[in-house]
């Protein structure tokens, strides 16, 4: 017998999941919400951080033989 | 200025005239010099290719062993040994340093930093490979933990946990030491994978060892097939999914030499992935003893996964936009397209499996696997060969060998994906629809399973085709790396890079309302994620609440509500022979091809027996469910068929089953059985509280076994089979089989530990 589970099974808990639901909707909908009044000048200059890395570019690089 | 666009100044510069951060401005003299460190990508590119060569070429083997059983040529070259070693292979060494190619050369670059230390990349690297060795040996040896994907014993389980240590704390060394205080998101989705990764990989595979390389799983039955797929969908999630975004985001964009279509996308398609993805698991046990709740919400945040995944999808595509004209004469661009497409695709369609209905008609079937190929062949892999072609020319500093070889790797490759996927789709519809056909007087109208099984041989054969010709793909890729490497440098130029540090200080400080607009405003500017952004270790946090808040949610009642595993009195446990049966069952690799779990339709209760009820597993460490059936379910075996039809079965298949395609065992006949060992294997079960009453006292549980495997024996030769297997494997397999499924329908036996009668 395990007396956590009679304790847990007879707290009613079993719409826990679906309050967790909820929480994360509203999580969610709150990161949309801020993410939709961010300022595009900045997540431009963010997404242009992988082209700025480039220290030789590609086309310089020597044909040699094996 | 706002507080964003203050803060983002410290996102510009590059790297030959960086940009100090607004905080705080550097001089020039200021400047730190430094170089990347791309021996250890070179490494994990090389191990990719060879690793991923090996797990393709064994699958290959697998799948021509379904169509000519013959081709099991050994104990430890036979389809249940070698399965697991393939999907092993593909995830974890192929994909796996995939992924940590991608890593160590964009986390880089994007930090403005060497790795945090050279020293612990060469820890990862080989111990990586040291475990894929071990892996390689052992998984043939039939050495499993008998969860899939989690095959591996729990010493590698720890050298895994160890390796991934060290990994993470270069990663985050990395992040702590960086010049750029914006984490780009492709470090976000390497955040999550690696964060969640760990979490996973402990939690499913808490054991306690009965033997140098056997465990039993800490959990049972219901709940730990709760862990398994919790774990197994999410591995799928943070192993095969968000790694790879991170790297579309990063060399995408390189590729197609432009920015990501919509950084707001990107920030969206992390956050909903990271909130959604983590309930999922439950999908793949729709209709079995999972508690129905559990079920659905999995079913209902599946569903909800289509949105980020097609946003995603929709991002990387854009993010062509305008380059489409470079598609046509750049093979890199193109493995991108389709490797994109691949992600679009298979995240429909797991979503799509994942509605109950659907669910009913895909389960067990090949539909799985063609849903799986269609995601790691394409996504996973084309992501591979699109970042690898674009990495060659600057790993070995020269020009790629053949770009037409790559451009006929491409369309082999496609061909050969196509080949797999649309036989394997045919293959899982049709031995779905098979199963639950029922004729015009409504019995069923494939009543021999192994009429669903030839049916599908056609298909079968066409998909080996398919998988052949994306392993010549493979070889021409591994053609073009070596022809490159051979033409590198003499010495490798190392560049030294110049970058401004971060300015010391809270990252507050950079994101910092200006004069006149409060919390407000930074709170509507998104200033508190841009202040996550810049400070790693507050963002990983929230990463890690944002999986643990909802495994716990998910997984706690499945544990501590009692309601939701109602017990079967006259459940008992498995005898100590049994036991060592069920660990032969599982040495074997028996469950890749036989599930013990009938699901309640009437097509599947008339074909196997009564439905199979949460509380018949609850001794089982670890559940034998299984995901896939090749052969019949076998939760309700016991006494279908007499002792010696067994044998005769493990001895020759074809002798039984005409056209089988099961791998003969006639080795069970003549190896001993390792009576001795049992008694360990018992204490452990024991101290899971599985109630094994006496058999616990030392040296009564191989007595009880030597018992009833003379009974067995005797049976065996009552019914005209051969004499003295008393000591063999095979009575204790025939033991644990004559079990199966009986518990529930029968009076519980006086004693525990005696077999039932």
């Amino acid at each position: 017998m395990n007396p956590i589970a009679d304790i847990v099974g007879a707290s009613g808990l079993h719409v826990f999941a679906e309050i967790a639901l909820v929480l994360f909707l509203i999580a969610f909908a709150t990161i949309v919400t801020q993410l939709l009044s961010a300022r595009q000048s900045t997540l431009d200059r963010a997404a242009h951080l992988p082209l700025e890395d480039d220290v030789v570019p590609p086309t310089s690089f020597p044909e040699r033989e094996s | 200025m706002t507080s964003i666009d203050g803060a983002a100044d410290a996102l510009g510069g590059n790297l030959s005239v960086p940009r100090p951060p607004a905080s705080a401005p550097a001089a020039p003299s200021a400047l730190d010099s430094f170089s990347y460190d791309d021996d250890i990508v070179r490494k994990f590119m090389v191990a990719t290719f060879v690793w991923g060569l090996v797990g393709m070429l064994v699958g290959l083997v697998i799948a021509l062993q379904l169509v000519e059983p013959s081709l099991n040529l050994a104990s430890w070259f036979s389809f249940g040994r070698l399965r697991p070693l393939h999907t092993n292979a593909v995830i974890f060494a192929f994909a796996g340093n995939a992924f940590f190619t991608g890593c160590y050369y964009s986390t880089q670059r994007l930090c403005k930093a060497r790795m945090f230390s050279d020293g612990l990349g060469r820890f990862h690297f080989w111990g990586w490979q040291l475990i894929i060795v071990a892996a390689a040996i052992t998984l043939p040896l039939g050495y499993t933990q008998a969860k899939e994907y989690a095959e591996l014993e729990w010493p590698i389980d720890i050298a895994i946990a160890v390796v991934w240590v060290a990994f993470a704390v270069n990663f985050f060394g990395t992040l702590k030491k960086r010049r750029e205080r914006h984490l780009y998101v492709a470090l976000w989705f390497y955040i999550a994978s690696i964060i969640t990764v760990a979490v996973l990989h402990i939690f499913n595979n808490l054991a306690i060892p009965a033997g140098p390389l056997k465990s039993y799983s800490v959990y049972a039955g219901a709940q730990d097939a709760f862990m398994q797929w919790w774990y197994g969908h999410n591995a799928v999630a943070f192993f095969l999914t968000t790694p790879f975004l991170g790297m579309m985001y990063y060399f995408l964009p390189k590729a197609a030499e432009r920015p990501v279509y919509s950084y707001k996308l990107s920030i969206l398609h992390f956050w909903s992935l990271i909130f959604l993805y983590i309930w999922a698991g439950p999908h793949h046990l729709h209709y079995t003893a999972l508690p129905e709740w559990a079920s659905t919400l999995g079913m209902v945040f599946s569903v909800m996964l289509w949105m980020p995944s097609w946003g995603g999808m929709i991002n990387g595509l854009l993010t062509l936009r305008g380059a489409w004209h470079k598609v046509v004469d750049e093979p890199v661009l193109k493995f991108f397209v389709v490797a994109v497409t691949a992600y679009g695709m298979s995240t429909f369609e797991g979503p799509m499996l994942a509605i109950k209905s659907v669910n009913a008609l895909a389960h067990y079937t090949d539909w799985v696997i063609a849903h799986v190929h269609t995601g790691t062949l394409g996504w996973n892999g084309f992501m591979t060969f699109g970042m690898a072609y674009w990495l060659l020319p600057r790993l070995f500093q020269t020009k790629l060998y053949s770009k037409k070889l790559a451009e006929a790797h491409f369309w082999i490759a496609s061909f050969g994906i196509l080949l797999y996927v649309v036989a394997i789709y045919s293959a899982g519809v049709t031995q779905g629809l098979m199963w639950r056909a029922f004729d015009e007087t409504g019995r069923l109208a494939y009543p021999d399973f192994i009429e669903t099984v030839v049916k599908l041989f056609p298909m079968w054969w066409m998909r080996a085709a398919g998988g052949g010709l994306y392993i010549v793909g493979m070889l021409l890729f591994g053609w073009n790396i070596l022809m490159t490497w051979r033409r590198r440098p003499a010495v490798y130029d190392v560049p030294v890079i110049q970058a401004a540090p971060l300015a010391r200080g809270p990252a507050e400080r950079a994101y910092a309302p200006p004069a006149g607009e409060g919390a407000f405003a930074r709170f509507v500017g998104l200033g508190w994620h841009r202040m996550w952004e810049g400070r790693w270790l507050l963002f990983s946090v929230w990463v890690l609440v944002a999986i643990a808040v909802a495994s716990l949610f998910e997984v706690i009642p499945t544990f501590l509500i009692k309601s939701n595993i109602p017990t079967i009195a006259s459940v008992r446990p498995y005898t100590p022979l049994e036991l060592a049966g069920r660990d032969l069952y599982i040495r074997e690799g028996c469950f890749n091809c036989h599930s013990q779990m009938i699901r309640p339709f009437r097509w599947e209760t008339e074909r196997f027996g009564e439905y199979s009820k949460p509380g018949e597993s609850v001794y089982d460490h670890p559940f034998l469910w299984g995901s896939r059936r090749i052969g019949p379910d076998l939760a309700r075996e016991g006494a279908k068929y007499p002792d010696l039809w067994h044998v005769r079965h493990m001895q020759d298949p074809r002798s039984i089953t005409a056209r089988s395609i099961m791998p003969a065992y006639p080795r069970l006949l003549t190896n001993d059985l390792d009576f001795a060992g049992i008694q360990k294997r018992v204490d452990v079960m024991a101290m899971l509280g599985v109630p094994y009453g006496d058999a616990v006292i030392e040296g009564n549980a191989p007595k009880m076994a030597h018992a009833q495997a003379a009974m067995v024996a005797d049976t065996i030769a009552q019914q005209g089979g051969p004499a003295g297997l008393q000591n063999k494997e095979i009575v204790a397999l025939i033991a644990y089989l004559q079990r199966l499924g009986r518990d529930a329908t029968q009076v519980a036996p006086a004693v525990a530990g005696v077999r039932a009668p």
